[in-house]
């Protein structure tokens, strides 16, 4: 899935104050990339994902996918336009605590009108593609850290999004535990061609990027592709590497 | 995943808050059950009581129940045994009547001539045959003792009298009425036949004179050309009625004897033919081929339900359900409470798994939907364990306890009872209203949670 944004604003209230999260960001991501956003806090990373992902619409400019203004659209739309495209995996993994991780794979598929049992089918596939046979009927409070957001990859990834959006994915795992989550992640976005769009802070993470955006006080200060990270790293990608 | 499923386990995820929610609305159920069921007894128990009295339906001539009571002889039905045998053969009423009989109701003065005492009497001539009959139905199974009358045996000439006519008319001791104070002994002389005026020493002479030892006492009362007329009735007891300016004037006789004071003679006419059924829920159909019947009678008749007859039973019956709505509305009120208090703590529990499940793709109907069949389903838990507790209540605790009261009607005591299966539609109205209220309660807070901006449920700590 092709993504574009152009002069993309928001804003948000805290209390009787508005915080301009994003002034004027445009960015294109390629159908297929494995994209980083980067920057420190504050900067609007979760901003511009949320508005990648149809959860929240800007102020003004306008966010296509795949050529759709997924902006403008109503929010039964915009809600039904997820359910089919984009895949998330949360932070702090947000599974349903009282379904077992085969159900929680599975039950985003019932949106799509599928029958059980092959609501069922697809989710132990995909339970498998993370490498967690036998733990299909563990709750969430019995499986690790590690273990629990294979889960949240695996209903990510279940209906075959066209892109997939993770905010600090490996943000509450150990670092070895996170690279094997990165490694994952990068192997199952190779075998399946969908748009991986994440934040983070793991320089393993942003090494492996086929595109690394930098933003800062809401506006994007450079977009550097892979094949040029090595080639010619720019002024800014220098000090944001310094000040990771 | 179905969403009842998934409403169950959310149910048991705050086991204690699930638990005292449903505890509550089981509380609620159960007493509103509990005086639903002690209603329908009591109402039984009075229906019963008027049907005894009554019948199920009275067929009166037109007029009778705005007049009757100044003029019996003239609001009479006439042709009453034709009638009766007419009803009798009735194929379509055969089987659903246990008894057609007739009664003939008047009022005057009853006097005790040995002590010169006399004072107003309201009367009911009946087939003495009939009465054990009438007195001993329980079409309702309520299981009340038969009443028992000394009328069921009377003669042609006999009958019975209220324990405080008696003691008006100084009969306490020969009649030996319990709790009944006795007349002091100086009293005026009664006045000799020589004294009285020409036509009522007649009249006094024409009755029959009272054996020695059997009790007495003469009724006056005009007869249908409006003339007075005396009978001698020889009283066989004194049976206390229910309600005390009753028990002051009742008189119960034989028709024929009735018949004799009002007309002259027996077989001239009565108030009303009384059908009694077998059940209850025939009135209608009963009720509908009487009117059919008396249709083309040459006299105009009415056809009166007990309803109609007894009008304070349906204004009892009526204030029992004005009570019953009162509690009700109470329960209805403790649902709604606990049941907007416990899922609007959950939806604010579940801020981020709200989030969540919008960020991946479900509509604010789905996750409405999964808040509303969650309080539902504590309202349905509710619900079933209200219901058996007041069964267990009714069954083992109260209809157990041997306890008797003496309602309106009545002389003696009838046991206490819970009846929850006299209606039998009450169990699953409980539980159907009970379950559907309790979702409609959830509506507000599953709401609440559907229209959660998902950025900030995300963020949600």
């Amino acid at each position: 899935m092709s993504v574009a944004l152009a002069d993309v604003v928001k804003s948000y209230r805290l209390g009787s104050t508005s915080v301009v999260a994003l002034r004027g960001v445009s960015l294109t991501v390629a159908a297929g990339a494995f994209v980083v956003v980067r920057g420190p806090s504050g900067s609007g990373k979760s901003t511009l994902l949320n508005l990648l992902g149809c959860i929240d619409a800007p102020d003004a400019g306008c966010v296509r996918l795949n050529g759709i203004d997924v902006s403008s659209l109503p929010d039964a739309q915009r809600t039904a336009f997820r359910a089919a495209h984009i895949g998330f995996v949360f932070q702090n993994f947000n599974l349903v605590p009282v379904l077992t991780a085969l159900e929680n794979v599975a039950y985003p598929l019932q949106l799509l009108t599928m029958d059980a049992a092959e609501c069922r089918r697809r989710a132990r596939a995909a339970l498998d593609e993370v490498g967690l046979s036998g733990l299909h009927d563990r709750l969430p409070g019995a499986l690790s850290g590690g273990q629990r957001q294979r889960v949240a990859v695996a209903r990510a990834l279940v209906k075959r999004p066209a892109l997939i959006l993770a905010d600090e994915p490996t943000a509450n795992l150990d670092s070895e535990t996170g690279a094997q989550l990165i490694a994952l992640m990068r192997g199952i976005q190779r075998a399946t061609g969908c748009t991986f769009i994440f934040s983070s802070h793991d320089p393993k993470l942003i090494a492996d990027a086929d595109q690394q955006v930098l933003l800062r006080d809401g506006t994007i200060i450079d977009v550097v592709r892979r094949r040029d990270l090595f080639r010619h790293p720019s002024p800014a990608m220098r000090l944001s590497n310094e000040l990771a | 995943m179905n969403s009842l499923d998934l409403a169950w386990r959310n149910v048991q995820r705050n086991r204690q808050r699930s638990i005292m929610t449903t505890a509550a609305l089981a509380v609620g159920c159960t007493a509103a059950l509990m005086f639903a069921g002690y209603a329908n007894d009591t109402v039984q128990g009075l229906q019963t009581t008027t049907i005894r009295s009554d019948g199920h339906v009275q067929i009166v001539a037109d007029g009778y129940l705005s007049f009757g009571q100044g003029a019996p002889g003239r609001f009479a039905v006439r042709d009453y045994q034709g009638l009766m045998a007419q009803i009798r053969r009735d194929p379509v009423l055969a089987p659903l009547i246990k008894l057609v009989t007739a009664r003939l109701d008047i009022e005057g003065s009853a006097g005790n001539a040995r002590l010169d005492t006399s004072t107003n009497f309201t009367g009911e001539g009946v087939i003495t045959a009939d009465q054990a009959t009438m007195l001993a139905w329980d079409g309702l199974n309520t299981h009340i003792p038969p009443h028992a009358s000394y009328l069921t045996e009377a003669g042609a000439d006999d009958g019975v009298i209220g324990a405080g006519l008696a003691q008006l008319l100084g009969m306490c001791a020969e009649l030996h009425v319990k709790h009944c104070e006795r007349m002091p002994d100086a009293a005026a002389p009664g006045v000799s036949p020589a004294g009285l005026p020409a036509d009522l020493a007649r009249l006094s002479g024409a009755a029959p004179v009272a054996q020695a030892g059997t009790p007495s006492i003469d009724l006056l009362a005009a007869t249908a050309n409006g003339v007075p007329n005396v009978v001698r009735l020889n009283v066989l007891a004194a049976e206390r009625q229910a309600i005390r300016a009753i028990d002051a004037m009742y008189v119960g006789m034989p028709l024929g004897l009735a018949q004799r004071l009002v007309f002259g003679h027996p077989g001239a006419g009565v108030s009303a033919v009384v059908v009694l059924l077998n059940h209850t829920s025939d009135l209608a159909t009963a009720q509908q081929r009487l009117e059919f019947l008396v249709r083309h009678a040459a006299q105009k008749l009415d056809v009166l339900s007990f309803h109609e007859v007894s009008p304070v039973y349906d204004q009892i019956v009526s204030n029992y359900a004005t009570i019953f709505g009162f509690v009700a509305v109470l329960i209805s009120l403790i649902t709604v409470f606990s049941v907007v208090n416990t899922i609007g703590m959950a939806v604010g529990e579940r801020t981020v798994e709200v989030g969540t499940l919008r960020a991946l793709g479900f509509q604010r109907g789905d996750i409405r939907r999964v808040f509303v069949i969650e309080g539902a389903l504590v309202g349905l838990i509710g619900s079933l364990v209200g219901v058996a507790a007041a069964f267990v209540l009714a069954d083992f605790v109260v209809n157990m306890a041997g306890l008797s009261w003496t309602p309106p009607g009545r002389s003696s005591a009838i046991p206490i009872r819970v009846d929850l299966l006299a209606d039998m539609s009450l169990l699953p109205k409980f539980v159907l209203g009970l379950t559907v209220l309790a979702g409609l309660s959830s509506l507000s807070p599953a709401h609440r949670a559907s229209r959660l901006d998902i950025t900030e449920a995300l963020r949600h700590a």
